[in-house]
């Protein structure tokens, strides 16, 4: 069964554009991961609660969950959030509480993005934060504190060159989680 | 005959237009020193002292940061965290506001650092993130940590 990754990015609001992403960089991303995943489904979508229903992981283009996540009822809620990585944190190491808050799967930085995006050539693997025993089981090691919290570190994925490498290795191993659960 | 121009007339006075005014105040207001404000804004540090302290905006010197002597050297106390931690370990504390620094004005961010609380962390430990994910080399970052007198072991204080 092929399984899914759904980008979801803002768009216009009563007040004007949310989304910082032209189509080319929305593009980028999901071809790096489709790239990088495990022969994933990867489509970038309007954020609307529609979108998401038959997705195995959602990367939310935001730095907290969007309020109809938030209205959902548990456990619909909770589900949800744990499928969901958020690519638009504050920097580390205060991402990792708001991370702790809404109890998401993981997150990226909003300047590690931006990054990513303006300097390929000089990008990494590191800079993910993800929950610690998903970090262990992709066998990556965890940065100290202060870029370590209660249950999310700071991390980069083994042998990943990129940022949208990294996050394919740990998407993987957050859908392996998913199924022994 | 000419006209004789009065003392005050418009070409004479050095007044800021409300942009140039605002943005010294900006500047100020986030601890820049006079210096690099003419440096940034070509507006004499004499002009830009005047409107600050008119606007009630403290003034930094370039002495201001200037490295503060160990506690253990003034003979201070060990700190105490909000946390109840005390700070003994706390070889030196930085006043320096990072965000000032040509880190952040190259669009690279660091991180405000702060001695009103939080966490300790080295700069090493700060800049980890930063060097790891590519934004500069150790090699970059080091030469600019030379520059501001701080080093790498250094212990700043996080405001989380």
């Amino acid at each position: 069964m092929t399984r899914s990754v759904c980008i979801l990015v803002p768009r216009y609001t009563s007040v004007g554009t949310e989304s910082v992403w032209d189509p080319a960089t929305e593009s980028r991303f999901a071809d790096e991961l489709k790239q990088h995943g495990d022969g994933w489904d990867v489509s970038a979508t309007e954020d609307r609660p529609d979108a998401v229903q038959q997705t195995d992981v959602v990367l939310l283009l935001s730095d907290a969950p969007s309020a109809w996540m938030r209205d959902l009822l548990e456990p619909a809620r909770e589900h949800l959030m744990k499928r969901t990585i958020l690519l638009q944190c504050q920097r580390p190491p205060n991402m990792l509480n708001d991370l702790e808050e809404h109890h998401v799967a993981g997150g990226v930085a909003a300047v590690r993005l931006l990054h990513w995006q303006s300097h390929p050539e000089k990008d990494t693997g590191y800079g993910l934060a993800g929950l610690h025993a998903i970090v262990k089981r992709l066998g990556a090691t965890c940065a100290s504190p202060p870029f370590a919290s209660r249950n999310y570190c700071i991390f980069a994925g083994p042998n990943a060159h990129s940022l949208t490498a990294s996050l394919a290795a740990y998407i993987s191993a957050l859908m392996s989680e998913s199924k022994t659960v | 005959m000419t006209a004789a121009r009065g003392l005050w007339s418009p070409v004479e006075v050095n007044v800021l237009s409300d942009d140039k005014k605002q943005q010294v105040l900006v500047l100020g207001r986030l601890g820049w020193t006079l210096r690099r404000i003419e440096e940034t804004t070509g507006i004499r540090r004499e002009t830009a002292s005047k409107y600050l302290k008119a606007a009630g905006v403290s003034v930094r010197s370039p002495r201001a940061r200037s490295r503060p002597k160990p506690a253990s050297e003034e003979g201070v106390s060990p700190r105490v965290s909000p946390r109840g931690t005390p700070e003994q370990a706390v070889r030196r504390t930085h006043s320096v506001n990072y965000a000032e620094t040509e880190l952040v004005q190259s669009g690279h961010e660091i991180i405000n650092v702060t001695i009103s609380g939080g966490q300790k962390s080295s700069f090493s430990n700060m800049l980890d993130f930063y060097e790891k994910s590519g934004f500069r080399t150790p090699t970059e970052h080091d030469a600019i940590l030379k520059r501001y007198d701080i080093r790498r072991d250094d212990i700043v204080l996080l405001e989380l």
